[in-house]
């Protein structure tokens, strides 16, 4: 495993899971995948439903995705950015890879490709 | 009257201001505001504020010339936290309204007055929102007698609670979203259930609205009861701003789902829930992103005086805007240079702007 990114944890939880990046165009979503956003809304509910855990690029403790993880008691990481080079969540991790994640430290693990 | 006029004193004898206003800052008041949508209170709210402080102004008026006190007023917000929240916009709205300091804090002084009668414990929800005394929950639980609970019924409830709470962002935007969802608790419950239980109750009201006609919405009201074992609730003065220590999914020991006024314990019920309101919360969003900015402006200012509809009623005044309020949102929002100040002096700045007791606000 190797530390990626990291970012603020809001919902506590370890979970493993595939990446999903939501997209307009692209709104398949697999039950126990990984929810990838820049910030949820509305429109993503039902995805959110089927989430093993969440991550967005922005976000602090009361943001809507911090809010509804807590309640769905999935692990939830919000302003995540890559360690090296900051780069938002959305933008480093890629559809399928295999992640895992930590709701309470807000690090985010590729697992061996 | 004159016991509105006591209440009014005790308020002035309390200097409630900076413990609320240091309490929002830390709540709602200093965060990022950007990501609210379709727009935030401060850039909407100056349109109208003018004439909604002459809208409260003629409801207090009324209500002092009819001796209707707050007692009476208080349980006529939809929710204790919408109520605190619209008294913390207040305190923009009356800054920007540019009325004087005892016009204003005549106002806020009236709406911590009715906090005050809503609330049974820390009023300024610092980290609960208690609004039944102990005998009340006691007689909450005889009526609603909840049942086993299980990790299946949590994760169920989680969907609920996930769906509800995005169809009230799309019915009452983010900025009004404490009129229609709030979090009670948390409530003690050790003496029915053992150490170490609360109850957390999570109410999705009004989801019928009267601003929008167009919107079918099979119930008006859910409220979910959450009896959690060594699960830790807290919130702060939004209280949709939850937070739990503890697990709870495994940790629900008992429940109930009330829709309606009906208890609802059938999972198959339950589950209907989830299918029925899904598609109508994602169909709502895509709607309200769908107006022009001009009717999304027309529809906030709808909802900030509908959640007060009863409020107007029983001062014998209509709720809805008046034309002068409806051609003040054709304006454009707000624009937000005046917020964007260093982060060392973010807090001073907004302490200065918030509090109703100082002249400060820089806006055009």
């Amino acid at each position: 495993m190797k530390l990626i990114a990291k970012g603020l944890g809001v919902s506590k939880g370890i979970i493993k899971g595939k990446v999903k990046i939501i997209s307009d165009t692209d709104t398949s979503f697999d039950e126990g995948n990984i929810l990838v956003t820049h910030i949820t809304d509305p429109t993503m509910v039902p995805m959110m439903n089927k989430a093993a855990g969440i991550i967005c690029n922005i976000g602090g403790m009361t943001s809507h995705p911090s809010i509804v993880s807590r309640e769905l008691g999935i692990p939830c990481i919000v302003s995540a950015k890559s360690i090296e080079l900051k780069k938002p969540a959305t933008e480093i991790l890629k559809n399928n890879q295999e992640i895992e994640i930590d709701g309470e430290t807000g690090e985010i693990y590729l697992m061996c490709e | 009257m004159a016991k509105q006029e006591k209440s009014i004193l005790c308020v002035n004898k309390m200097s409630w201001v900076s413990e609320f206003v240091s309490n929002a800052l830390k709540s709602i008041g200093l965060m990022d505001i950007g990501s609210l949508q379709p727009y935030s209170w401060l850039e909407f709210e100056p349109l109208f504020a003018k004439q909604y402080v002459e809208k409260l102004e003629e409801l207090m008026q009324k209500a002092e010339k009819q001796h209707i006190s707050f007692k009476e007023l208080a349980p006529l917000w939809p929710t204790t936290s919408g109520l605190r929240c619209q008294l913390f916009f207040l305190f923009t709205i009356l800054k920007a309204a540019r009325i004087g300091k005892e016009r204003r804090m005549k106002i806020c002084n009236s709406f911590f007055a009715m906090l005050q009668e809503r609330a049974v414990d820390d009023v300024h929800g610092k980290v609960s929102n208690l609004t039944r005394t102990k005998k009340e929950v006691k007689l909450l639980v005889e009526r609603i007698k909840p049942q086993k609970g299980t990790a299946e019924i949590a994760k169920i409830f989680g969907k609920i609670s996930n769906i509800a709470y995005n169809l009230i962002a799309g019915l009452y935007l983010d900025i009004y979203l404490d009129y229609a969802m709030e979090n009670e608790g948390p409530y003690d419950v050790s003496e029915i259930y053992g150490k170490g239980h609360t109850l957390v109750i999570k109410k999705y009201l009004g989801l019928q609205s009267a601003v929008w006609p167009e919107v079918k919405v099979p119930f008006n009201n859910l409220v979910i009861y959450c009896v959690y074992q060594d699960v830790k609730f807290s919130c702060d003065m939004a209280s949709c701003h939850s937070i739990y220590e503890g697990n709870v999914i495994e940790n629900l020991v008992a429940f109930a789902l009330e829709v309606d006024g009906k208890i609802v314990m059938n999972k198959s019920e339950i589950e209907n829930v989830v299918s029925l309101l899904e598609p109508i919360c994602v169909e709502q969003w895509t709607y309200l992103k769908s107006l022009s900015l001009n009717e999304q402006k027309k529809r906030g200012l709808l909802i900030k005086l509908y959640g007060m509809r009863r409020l107007f009623k029983k001062g014998g005044m209509d709720w809805h805007p008046t034309k002068e309020m409806l051609h003040a949102v054709e304006k454009p929002l707000k624009e937000s240079y005046f917020w964007n100040v260093p982060k060392e002096k973010k807090e001073a700045f907004w302490e200065k702007i918030y509090n109703p007791k100082i002249d400060f606000y820089p806006a055009s």
